[in-house]
């Protein structure tokens, strides 16, 4: 369906680019040889004879480097890096004086720089989706108690009213920066009027936090601030975007369930293609690369009920929820 | 990020593809597209629609309170009750009360639950300290220390914005359930609604009931009367167990009415269940208003239920049988108000046209009562093919020193073999607080002198 989660295509930015090399470097109680520089690596090869080929001394992966400090007086490279067992390698390299020393040690800081810039990027982008997938299972998990309050409504089943609104309350109050400031107050407000035991005014409170909630994601950006340019990406990854599709679907199909069990059968048909074509984009946002089960003709509640079950079991993984 | 909008000329997929304007899906991956503002609007609109099915008015409440009260609102609820809208049925036990487990208390009110509307919910009051309610005092406590209670009132429908909502209480004032956890019951239930009108059926306690027992019922009595600045009860419906044991009726089907069916048989009719099943033509509410403007609160009910008007001969001799079937003792001289509800078969309108019927029964209200202030008259029909005819009739401004005179020696008696460091300690009460209440039941009566003067 989405191409976003199946390029293949390699990317020749991919390959590997030597950034300086230089001769006459000698480690001590190893000997002379070249040290080689790359976007990724550094290499030292020591030299073995005229006719035999050089010997790779070490390889050590940039994201490896722990430090490179270059001794201006000693001419020498100080490096610290881990090995494979996570041990940590000290090297002390006398370099050949002049600029080409002096170059590749400015090139390395730099890519070092970089590497420690990119790896921030990423920690930054991890946390950030992680905080998206947080708010998902938020968002499911109070829109689908709300629904439930407004279903218990309708038999006036108050001990699950109060249980739906004790999980809403735990998660905005555990986590009240996954919502906006409009939500978590509207939640209160629905707090304030519940043990009036006034289904009309619990209903009217329990949809205004729906509206509210569903408001606050329509907006372009997520009511942390903090995530700043990394909110406006355009990632692979799930997207703030990509909540309001798991929104609308925890609603209709909650919605869809309940008149399923009144037997509304209008309601049922208005229902039910919405419900469909939401599936498919939740699906993909979801469970990538899986085609939904639901056609948009299908009646079946219960398979729209076990896609539910599996949404809801994913979220709460992605989300970390244990 | 570019915006996820969609106009006429373009929409955009949820991978934010464009696409031309009134694409279902996208040509590019395939997702159908998805007009978020809209669905966002369907959805709100389709839980205001809701609002249809969760407007619950319950106009009736009824409440019954301690052993006794919950059994008769359970034999109403099974007779006639499940046939009534806008109602809700809540009994109230104590621990001491009940014979049965939790579970067994349960199962015993969810066979009668299964109805959807209206239902029937059971509340026990957290269980006392020493075991046993026995007295007025430790069952007002132990109601107000029910943290439950008042969301229990609220659930059953109790709050302010009904407007025209009744609360029927029933208990046994001879007990400490009834007595005390009554009147509390009703305050809370005013507390929560300030528009909704208390009924209560009290059943004063037999004769042959040790004082302790009559003691518990004028306490009750005060509490409905006064409880606080204010009554906790509009109207008390008072009535002797013992004439309730006397007292018979004939039942639409011709079956014998006696003791609790009697009682259900007097409720119906104020609901005027008797007359159609499907209408409510008494506004038992509206009556219990009207008292209380008039500062008037015991009433006796007499009951003749089923009377063939081919035996009794006219409606004057039937309204002098519902006399003698009255299920307290009456203070003639003293009743104020007479309300009437008569339920006559449609087929004996041409016999007794509804002029004559009126003009008789007011006839017979003033040669009976010499104070009388004021009397209703309220005639419903039925489709009954047999002659008999239903009359209840509510006597009110009664004095308690006549209607409650067993329970007045009871209380005067068993005040005076309690010792004064006692009553807080064995009744939940202040020597003084049992004072206030005897002047309660003492300046009841004296306004009704003052009134018919």
């Amino acid at each position: 369906m989405s191409d976003k989660h199946n390029q293949t295509t390699a990317d020749p930015q991919d390959e590997e680019r030597v950034l300086a090399h230089l001769k006459g470097v000698k480690w001590e109680r190893v000997g002379k040889g070249r040290l080689l520089l790359t976007d990724r690596r550094i290499e030292f090869e020591k030299a073995v004879g005229l006719f035999s080929s050089p010997r790779v001394a070490f390889s050590v992966d940039l994201s490896a480097v722990l430090s490179a400090e270059f001794d201006n007086a000693s001419n020498t490279l100080g490096l610290k890096w881990l090995d494979e067992s996570s041990e940590r390698v000290i090297c002390r390299l006398n370099l050949p004086k002049g600029d080409a020393a002096a170059n590749l040690c400015r090139s390395l800081n730099r890519a070092l720089e970089s590497l420690r810039l990119e790896s921030e990027q990423s920690a930054r982008l991890d946390r950030y989706h992680a905080y998206l997938w947080q708010t998902s299972y938020s968002v499911w998990t109070i829109v689908g108690r709300l629904l439930q309050i407004v279903k218990e409504l309708t038999r006036e089943g108050w001990d699950m009213v109060d249980t739906s609104l004790d999980e809403i309350r735990e998660v905005s109050s555990a986590r009240p920066e996954l919502l906006s400031a409009d939500v978590v107050s509207q939640i209160e407000a629905l707090a304030e009027v519940v043990p009036s035991r006034d289904a009309s005014l619990v209903l009217r409170e329990a949809v205004a936090c729906v509206k509210a909630l569903g408001i606050s994601l329509s907006k372009e950006l997520s009511p942390a601030g903090q995530w700043g340019d990394l909110a406006l990406e355009e990632s692979s990854r799930l997207n703030w975007r990509d909540i309001r599709y798991i929104f609308l679907f925890a609603g209709m199909h909650s919605l869809l369930t309940a008149r399923q069990e009144v037997d509304d059968t209008v309601k049922i048909q208005e229902l039910l293609p919405r419900v469909a074509r939401l599936s498919s984009i939740v699906t993909d946002i979801v469970f990538p690369g899986r085609s939904s089960t639901l056609s948009e003709e299908d009646g079946v509640s219960s398979a729209v009920e076990a896609l539910a079950q599996d949404i809801g079991n994913e979220l709460r993984i992605k989300a970390g929820v244990a | 990020m570019s915006m996820q909008v969609s106009d006429s000329t373009t929409a955009i997929c949820p991978r934010n593809h464009e696409n031309p304007g009134g694409s279902d899906r996208c040509s590019e991956c395939g997702l159908p597209i998805v007009d978020y503002e809209m669905e966002l609007d369907v959805l709100v609109k389709a839980l205001v629609e809701q609002e249809q099915h969760v407007k619950f008015v319950r106009e009736k409440i009824f409440l019954g309170i301690g052993d006794q009260g919950c059994k008769f609102i359970q034999d109403f609820y099974l007779s006639w009750g499940r046939g009534l809208r806008s109602t809700e049925f809540l009994v109230i036990e104590s621990s001491a009360d009940s014979q049965h487990s939790d579970d067994a208390d349960e199962a015993r009110f969810r066979t009668v639950t299964q109805y959807k509307s209206p239902s029937i919910s059971f509340h026990r009051l957290p269980e006392s300290p020493s075991k046993h309610v026995g007295y007025q005092g430790l069952g007002e406590r132990l109601a107000a220390s029910d943290q439950e209670l008042d969301d229990l009132l609220r659930r059953s429908g109790i709050r302010a914005s009904t407007t025209r909502q009744t609360v029927f209480l029933l208990a046994a004032l001879g007990g400490g359930t009834g007595s005390g956890a009554g009147p509390y019951a009703l305050q809370r239930a005013r507390a929560l609604n300030p528009n909704c009108r208390n009924l209560v059926i009290g059943v004063m306690p037999a004769a042959n009931e040790p004082d302790s027992a009559h003691f518990n019922a004028l306490c009750s009595l005060s509490r409905f009367i006064k409880f606080g600045d204010s009554p906790s009860a509009d109207m008390i419906l008072l009535v002797n167990h013992d004439r309730l044991m006397e007292v018979r009726g004939v039942g639409s089907m011709g079956e014998e009415l006696a003791g609790e069916s009697l009682l259900s048989h007097m409720l119906a009719a104020f609901m005027g269940n008797i007359a159609d099943r499907s209408s409510s033509q008494t506004d038992l509410g509206y009556i219990a208003k009207m008292s209380r403007s008039m500062d008037l609160h015991a009433f006796v009910p007499c009951v003749a239920a089923g009377c063939s008007l081919e035996i009794f001969g006219g409606m004057t001799n039937i309204a002098e049988n519902a006399l003698s079937c009255r299920l307290a003792d009456v203070d003639t001289d003293s009743v104020a108000l007479s309300y009437m509800l008569v339920q006559v078969p449609e087929r004996l309108c041409q016999t007794i046209p509804e002029d004559k019927l009126r003009a008789d029964l007011n006839k017979w209200n003033k040669d009976r009562f010499p104070r009388l202030r004021g009397s209703a008259i309220q005639l419903s029909h039925s489709s009954k093919r047999s002659d008999r005819i239903d009359l209840c009739i509510l006597l009110g401004g009664t004095k308690l020193a006549v209607t409650a005179k067993r329970a007045k020696e009871g209380f005067d008696r068993f005040r005076t073999i309690v010792e004064s460091d006692a009553w807080e300690k064995e009744f939940a009460v202040t020597s003084e607080s049992v004072g206030e209440m005897r002047e309660v039941v003492e300046s009841h009566d004296a306004k009704l002198d003052e009134m018919a003067n």
